[in-house]
């Protein structure tokens, strides 16, 4: 095959119409007939209206996908025609070729006015008639497509924000729970640490109604025959020793119930001068102290300390750090713990505590050398629900928490980063002047 | 009719710009006589026609607007309607679908009766008006 005869194929092709309506408006006869016998051999099909009174008839039963129109008619004109169609909604994107017998430049610039797409002269080739005629159907071919792709997309959008909505409302609950189940972790301890002195209370107070009830009677002569009655001078001795008591397990109760104050949970609005090292120190007891109460077999940490002792103290919500560090350290334990799980005894877990300042910030780093985190965990770690972590050990909304807390709460910033089998290591900033201040 | 066109008085309206073109106009028709045997010359010279009709018909109009010729858009129209065929013609020739010597015979006699009938009507109404022929 020649060149020539490729470039004639290729050109064959390209005249293939999409399958489409075309209506041809003209008052000429022959004219129709001749643009009948131009798109016998494609596949178009060709309907025709011999005026534009007929045609806006003829649309109202059928919307043809292209309209071709002549500029010269009797009544209501090609120009005209086009107007009424771009004016109403149904018609308005639709596409609009004139055919003109003239070529005056301000037929074309009146065609372009009132809408059409395209403005083709006498005389005309046929191909070119068929090439305009082809691109304009696909152009409005694409066109709907673009117009239900926008559709679709905006359903899929309307769908993915309704759903965004759920997880966040979810996501928010879950917070809400976690923080629930914090507080009644805390109760849980509270309640045990209280209810033994005031078993001791209960028993001792018994006890001594009993003695009272005793000496009572012994003194009034009633059981001057009881055989068990203690000198009185020795159940004086027992009575100022349960005195002794009650009033140790009292004092015991009260002190509980003054740490449970401390650290209530619901205390989350009250911002106070907070010496961040003390925080600390109190997360790793509170935790160290809840890991082995829950995990029989808890892990050996060796704990290095480098914490800065000029370090200012900072205004903000104590408990709300508090939270934050215990569940950062949390999570720090849980490394070590499943990394001793698979390494065995030769693994040293280290636990390494800094603080310093670093301006704007105070900075606290927790360091573990646990099972550490891939890089993609790394990136999702502070996310709801994510979590490698067995079943019984947490429900991975504890580092989200954190998140959360140290953005909302601390106005400050939480940064990990992390080696895959290796370490943790958690930096929260805590700005070292609240924002008011810093502007003034 | 005979085969070819011949130029004569009859035809002429003595409006000098206009004679000569309608000169042309009957040599190019002439030519499409001689050539109606072969395809390719046809469709040049049937190119050719179109082009000069277009023309043709622009220079006579612009007369007719120059001289407020009062039936312009009549005389218009019928222009139009010979470009409009000539466009068909054109596009049954390129499909192998003309009749040639009917076309030939149709064309002679529009130009023949053109020129005659609503041609000739400018003559006469430059006459009547009393500007003349001599600006022409
Ligand atoms: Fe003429
Ligand atoms: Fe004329």
């Amino acid at each position: 095959m020649t060149a020539a005869n490729e470039h004639f194929v290729s050109l064959e092709k390209s005249l293939e119409c999409p399958v489409a309506t075309v209506l041809i408006v003209d008052d000429d006869p022959e004219n129709l007939e001749v643009m009948r016998t131009i798109f016998r051999d494609t596949s178009c099909r060709i309907k025709t209206s011999v005026s534009a009174e007929m045609a806006l008839q003829d649309i109202e039963k059928e919307l043809p996908d292209l309209m071709l129109i002549d500029t010269r008619m009797p009544g209501m004109d090609g120009y005209e025609l086009c107007r009424c169609l771009k004016a109403k909604e149904r018609t308005r994107h639709f596409p609009v070729l004139f055919i003109s017998p003239t070529d005056l430049p301000h037929d074309k610039l009146r065609a372009f006015e009132v809408g059409a797409l395209d403005f083709i002269t006498k005389p005309y080739q046929e191909e070119e008639l068929l090439v305009r005629v082809r691109t304009h159907l696909l152009l409005y071919c694409f066109y709907h497509g673009i117009l239900n792709r926008n559709v679709q997309l905006a359903q899929a959008r309307d769908v993915l924000t309704e759903r965004l909505d759920t997880l966040s409302r979810t996501q928010s609950l879950l917070i809400e729970s976690e923080k629930m189940a914090a507080a009644g972790r805390l109760l849980a301890g509270v309640s045990h640490e209280i209810r033994n002195p005031l078993n001791f209370i209960c028993t001792l107070a018994d006890l001594s109604v009993n003695l009272l009830e005793e000496m009572d009677e012994a003194l009034s002569g009633r059981a001057q025959d009881g055989p068990f009655l203690p000198p009185p001078i020795d159940a004086m001795r027992m009575l100022s020793h349960n005195c002794d008591e009650i009033s140790n397990n009292c004092r015991r109760a009260a002190g509980v119930v003054d740490t449970m104050l401390e650290h209530s949970v619901r205390n989350r609005e009250s911002v106070q001068q907070t010496d961040i090292n003390h925080v600390l120190e109190l997360a790793v007891q509170q935790t160290w102290s809840d890991s082995s109460h829950v995990d029989e077999s808890a892990v050996f940490v060796e704990l290095n300390q480098h914490l800065n002792n000029d370090l200012p103290k900072l205004s903000l919500n104590r408990d709300s750090l508090l939270q934050v560090l215990k569940n950062i350290l949390h999570n720090a334990f849980d490394a070590m713990t499943e990394k001793q799980e698979t390494i065995g005894v030769q693994y040293r877990p280290q636990l390494t505590l800094s603080t310093l300042v670093q301006d704007p910030w105070v900075e606290i780093r927790i360091h573990d050398n646990g099972i550490g985190m891939d890089s993609t965990l790394t990136k999702r770690v502070f996310e709801p629900f994510l979590t490698t972590k067995a079943p019984d050990r947490g429900k991975g909304v504890g580092l989200s928490l954190a998140y959360e807390m140290v953005q909302k709460d601390l106005n400050g910033e939480i940064l990990v980063e992390s080696e895959s089998g290796e370490y943790a290591e958690f930096v929260v900033r805590l700005p070292l002047a609240e924002p008011e201040t810093l502007l003034h | 009719m005979s085969k070819y066109l011949h130029w004569n008085p009859k035809i002429s309206l003595g409006i000098g710009q206009i004679d000569l073109e309608h000169q042309t106009f009957v040599e190019i028709i002439n030519e499409l006589d001689e050539v109606r045997k072969q395809p390719e010359l046809l469709y040049r010279s049937l190119l050719a026609l179109m082009k000069y009709a277009a023309f043709h018909f622009q220079s006579e109009e612009n007369i007719m607007y120059r001289i407020d010729y009062p039936d312009i858009e009549h005389h218009q129209d019928l222009h139009i309607r010979l470009m409009e065929q000539l466009n068909n013609r054109m596009i049954q020739l390129n499909r192998g679908d003309l009749d040639i010597d009917q076309f030939l015979v149709f064309l002679k006699k529009w130009y023949v009766e053109h020129t005659t009938k609503a041609d000739h009507k400018i003559l006469d109404y430059l006459i009547s008006s009393g500007r003349g022929v001599g600006g022409f």
